[in-house]
């Protein structure tokens, strides 16, 4: 059995609504799992369920072996980081990071030796005989940080802990909390709405939709391999293109006709033909003069280390190129492009599943 | 639980309303019915013997009240008229002038500001009534005494603090991008304060109006130092009954209330989502 | 028509001990996009509120086709102004906040030109179906492209865009910004578009102003200010993750980190203290240093590695074919021509 088991977990509130519609989950020791979603898809109240913040309506969590379902949180030794996670403002922040150990077993001696230990790998150890009012804001949501992860309880739940940050402190904030899950290899499941926090913290991303799991797998695996034209279009800044069309087999393999233009796109595996939708992330959409594909640029968007350039290729709504950041394409230029064929990625118009 | 709340509702209900409905019923009585002993409750048509819980239904109460009042030519009516004319008026004008002025203390920065507001409110750390001898000096200088528009000003006055501290409130509450917006739109700051901001306010309006047109309505003190005829109010008309020589005649003093209290009740009811919405000060929606 | 649309020059403004603006000099031309971009409290919002007229500044001067405007309210000004927040007037219907800025005075548009240009503006933002709606019924994307539609109603002489895209969530954001640009070309009208957002100024941008501290950093079109940043100031506002900055010495034209010898310096930059180096301006093998991998951060596309370099913690945007996990050794060689240097 894994360290953390949840089974057919289902939440319907007082009013009706169905928040989690039977999720299944099973996460091994140490591992760092991202529950990925917009608004409102049930990754909150799932792990409200798992902390145990929330009373299941159906279905069962098993932490280590037993079934911790009907627990009190106090009884279950997991960690909760909430989004704002308030310092004591009449306390140093020594003082602080102490609180939390004081309700646990850890001997007094080792208290003060684990404060300090946290403080340096976080960066604050300077700031430790100072008080929260004094500090700046970003060093203050790094204290609250530390807070949190100071003890080392069998789950550490995180509900977006970044979500109010600058978006310049995130990546910092972000690599903190990997490198002290790397160290401290407590099982962690974090939520979180901005797919980019879910790829690059996760071993694992739970991809969550309308209540219900829309894929598991490694942040490459749903990347490149999206499950549905959910994930595919979700994850991803820009997320993936999705051209509707048909497929068509012949002789020389098969063929997308995207609607509304005369262009055959090659695919590299033979396909079913009849409607489909095709996948394919902008980095794999390449200039090329032989291209099957023609557009003019409506949006050329400079970010440093490369550029999305838009393609109006009709009535498909604009496709994104990822380039270089050198490429000189001027707005309203005619280009042409081309897939490449094993990147191409196809689903059902109908079910928005894999083909 | 729903059912709980139900019962606790309905039990507070009760005892709330209980000094009401006896005012009422009490108001229907003849004086006699109103000093004995075994109390009378049940309306009846007829007379009948002194221990039953019966009473005769008369309206001789509401007929007394549009009889002279002893020694002048005037009715319960007329006081009522003065009470309504004056709380109305003062109420209007507090508002008004109150949530001017809390405009410009909540958008504009005023040279000593925080001051000026606590000055305001420190108008209401003494009692009233404690300022009344040079209040009565300065109004017979002006012939105010026994005037409508002396009682008006001096309500508005004394209520403008309350009106000032909570329009503030309100205001503050409401973003000032909306006006602003209006004001690149090409509105004037006028125009964009009582297209935008008016609106907006007017829930705070209405909850700081029962507060004014209340206190104007309950003020003894001054009502009565003040006038000896003429503008006399409701509250003054009632203190006199006590010298009745046949004692208080109760039914009347019932009936007087009833047509005080039953309009301000109604507009309570009229308005009482707007109260409830209004008095969570700083929760107002952006 | 000469010289720029909009001539902004010696604009200061003070709250007290604070400088918001400290003698910003800047200009629009007449079809440009031209993006403030700073942290929050550099002044940005204080700059666009003093050229819509809401606030008054202490000196300097402001030009809107060389007519001095600084003595004109609000109203006479004619420029649009969109907020962060919405600012749309809740309990009325979108309909009725389309025509608020129709219907002022000194407008004199009888209700027919109304109607026309309400039905432009629904159909240019594609918000003609909710035109009936009460606005506190639409979601975030929505009320803010009908905020958007509020300012193109009345086609002013120019846009001023404060922070319009932060409240909303990653993917309308996108969407709204390449919007956003066409709709301004469309229309030929100058905006100025106050962010603290590096990528949305970026991506935007025909030309980007950097104001930190009521200062105004630099001013250049988006490759300019992240090729060619003028101050570490200014390469720390922009790149996503933060370009990587090394206190060095130049011995014996070698870039000297940590006491020890890095890497070949850039002949024409040899008295500098400071390198700039971008992540993305690392191959992960060749170098002669070794670093050690401390996070690994997938990226769809890339991968940010976070890497301990000669004592200094650096980002290292690798290629998602590059096999690397936490506790593995790289050896970065950092692009010479692309290394950055300033004397402070």
């Amino acid at each position: 059995m894994s360290f953390l088991e949840i089974r057919s977990l289902a939440k319907v509130f007082p009013d009706g609504t169905r928040a989690v519609k039977g999720v299944d989950l099973q996460v091994q020791a140490g591992e760092f799992i991202v529950l990925l979603g917009p608004s409102g898809c049930g990754k909150t109240t799932t792990l409200r369920m798992i902390a145990g913040l929330e009373r299941p309506s159906y279905g069962s969590v098993f932490l280590d072996g037993g079934d911790v379902t009907c627990l009190r949180p106090a009884q279950r030794d997991i960690g909760f980081v909430f989004q704002f996670y308030a310092l004591y403002p009449h306390m140093t922040v020594r003082e602080n990071l102490l609180f939390p150990l004081e309700n646990t077993g850890v001997p007094p001696d080792q208290r003060e030796n684990m404060v300090r230990t946290t403080a340096r790998q976080m960066g604050i150890g300077s700031l430790l005989g100072r008080h929260p009012g004094r500090l700046s804001g970003g060093d203050q949501q790094k204290v609250s940080l530390a807070r949190a992860m100071i003890r080392e309880p069998r789950l550490w739940l995180m509900d977006e802990p970044l979500g109010t940050i600058d978006a310049d402190r995130r990546i910092e904030l972000r690599e903190w909390v990997r490198e002290r899950q790397l160290e401290a290899r407590v099982t962690t499941l974090y939520v979180t709405h901005d797919q980019e926090e879910a790829m690059s913290l996760a071993d694992r991303v739970v991809v969550m939709n309308d209540g219900e799991i829309d894929q598991v797998g490694s942040p490459t695996a749903v990347y490149d391999d999206p499950a549905s034209l959910f994930t595919a279009d979700f994850v991803g800044s820009p997320g993936m293109n999705l051209l509707d069309g048909e497929i068509r087999t012949g002789p020389a393999g098969s063929l997308f006709l995207p609607d509304g233009s005369h262009v055959e796109i090659p695919l590299a595996a033979a396909a079913r033909a009849g409607r489909a939708v095709l996948g394919i992330r902008g980095e794999f959409v390449r200039p090329d003069e032989n291209g099957p594909i023609s557009g003019t640029v409506v949006m050329n968007e400079y970010q440093g280390s490369f550029r999305c350039i838009h393609l109006d290729i009709g009535s498909n709504g604009p496709i994104v190129m990822r380039t270089p950041p050198d490429c000189s394409f001027g707005l309203d230029d005619r280009v042409r492009a081309s897939l490449i064929p094993e990147h191409v990625r196809l689903f059902d118009p109908g079910t928005g599943r894999r083909l | 639980m729903k059912a709980l709340r139900s019962v606790v509702i309905a039990v507070y209900f009760a005892v709330a309303a209980m000094p009401l409905a006896w005012m009422a019923v009490t108001s229907f009585k003849h004086t006699r019915d109103t000093i004995l002993a075994q109390p009378k409750y049940i309306p009846a048509l007829s007379q009948s013997a002194p221990h039953s819980p019966l009473f005769q239904v008369s309206l001789e109460a509401y007929r007394k009240l549009n009889a002279p009042y002893a020694g002048t030519d005037r009715t319960y009516f007329n006081y009522l008229v003065n009470s309504v004319v004056i709380g109305l008026l003062s109420t209007v004008a507090s508002v008004v002038l109150g949530t001017f002025c809390a405009y410009g203390f909540s958008r504009f920065r005023i040279p000593g500001g925080r001051d000026w507001l606590f000055f305001i409110l420190s108008t209401r750390f003494l009692p009233p009534l404690a300022v009344i001898a040079p209040v009565l000096t300065m109004y017979r200088q002006f012939d105010l005494p026994n005037t409508h528009l002396g009682l008006v000003l001096l309500y508005t006055v004394f209520n403008l603090s309350l009106s000032v501290w909570l329009m503030k409130g309100f205001i503050d509450d409401i973003p000032r991008a909306y006006e602003e917006a209006a004001l690149v739109d090409g509105y004037s700051r006028l125009r964009a304060f009582f297209l935008i901001i008016i609106p907006q306010a007017s829930r705070g309006m209405a909850v700081t109006a029962v507060f004014c047109l209340i206190a104007a309505l309950n003020e003894y003190g001054f009502a009565m130092t003040l006038n000896s005829y003429r503008a006399v109010t409701v509250p003054v008309y009632f203190a006199g009954l006590q010298k009745n020589i046949d004692g208080i005649p109760w039914p009347q003093v019932a009936a007087g209330v009833i047509l005080f209290v039953v309009p301000v009740i109604v507009f309570t009811v009229l308005v009482r989502r707007h109260l409830l919405r209004g008095v969570t000060f700083g929760t107002v929606k952006q | 028509m000469s010289g720029p649309f909009l001539q902004v020059s010696g604009l200061t403004r003070s709250f007290g001990p604070i400088k918001a603006l400290d003698a910003v000099a800047i200009d629009a031309a007449h079809d440009e996009l031209l993006v403030v971009l700073g942290p929050t409290g550099a002044g940005k919002t204080t700059l666009l509120r003093t050229i819509a007229g809401l606030e008054t500044p202490d000196a300097g001067r402001i030009a809107m086709q060389g007519r001095d405007i600084l003595d004109l309210d609000p109203a006479q000004r004619d420029v649009a102004l969109v907020f962060q927040n919405f600012s749309l007037y809740p309990n009325w219907s979108v309909r009725k906040n389309l025509e608020f800025p129709l219907k002022a005075p000194g407008r004199n548009l009888d209700r027919r030109q109304i109607v026309e240009r309400v039905a432009w503006a629904a159909s240019v933002l594609r918000i003609a179906d909710l035109l009936d709606r009460d606005v506190t019924s639409l979601s975030g994307g929505q009320m803010q492209r009908v905020a958007i539609g509020r300012a193109i109603v009345r086609k002013p002489r120019m846009f001023l865009m404060d922070e319009p895209l932060t409240n909303l969530d990653a993917k309308l954001r996108e969407a709204l910004r390449v919007e956003l640009v066409s709709l301004r070309r469309s229309l030929a009208v100058p905006m100025i578009f106050v962010t603290h957002d590096q990528a949305e100024a970026l991506s935007m941008a025909d030309r980007i102003a950097v104001l930190d501290r009521g200062r105004i950093l630099q001013v250049g079109t988006p490759e300019q200010v992240y090729q060619n940043p003028v101050s570490t100031a200014v390469a720390r506002q922009l790149g996503q993750p933060k370009i990587n900055l090394i206190r060095v010495a130049c011995e014996n034209g070698m870039w000297i980190v940590g006491g020890q010898p890095a890497f070949q310096a850039r002949h024409d930059a040899r008295t500098a203290r400071i390198i700039g180096i971008r992540p993305e301006n690392f191959h992960i093998t060749g170098g002669r240093h070794p670093a050690v991998v401390r996070v690994v951060e997938e990226m769809g596309p890339c991968r940010i590695l976070l890497a301990e370099w000669l004592g200094e913690p650096i980002h290292i945007i690798a290629p998602q074919s590059a096999a690397v996990r936490p506790g593995d050794t790289i050896y970065p060689d950092p692009d010479p021509a692309a290394v950055l240097a300033w004397d402070r």
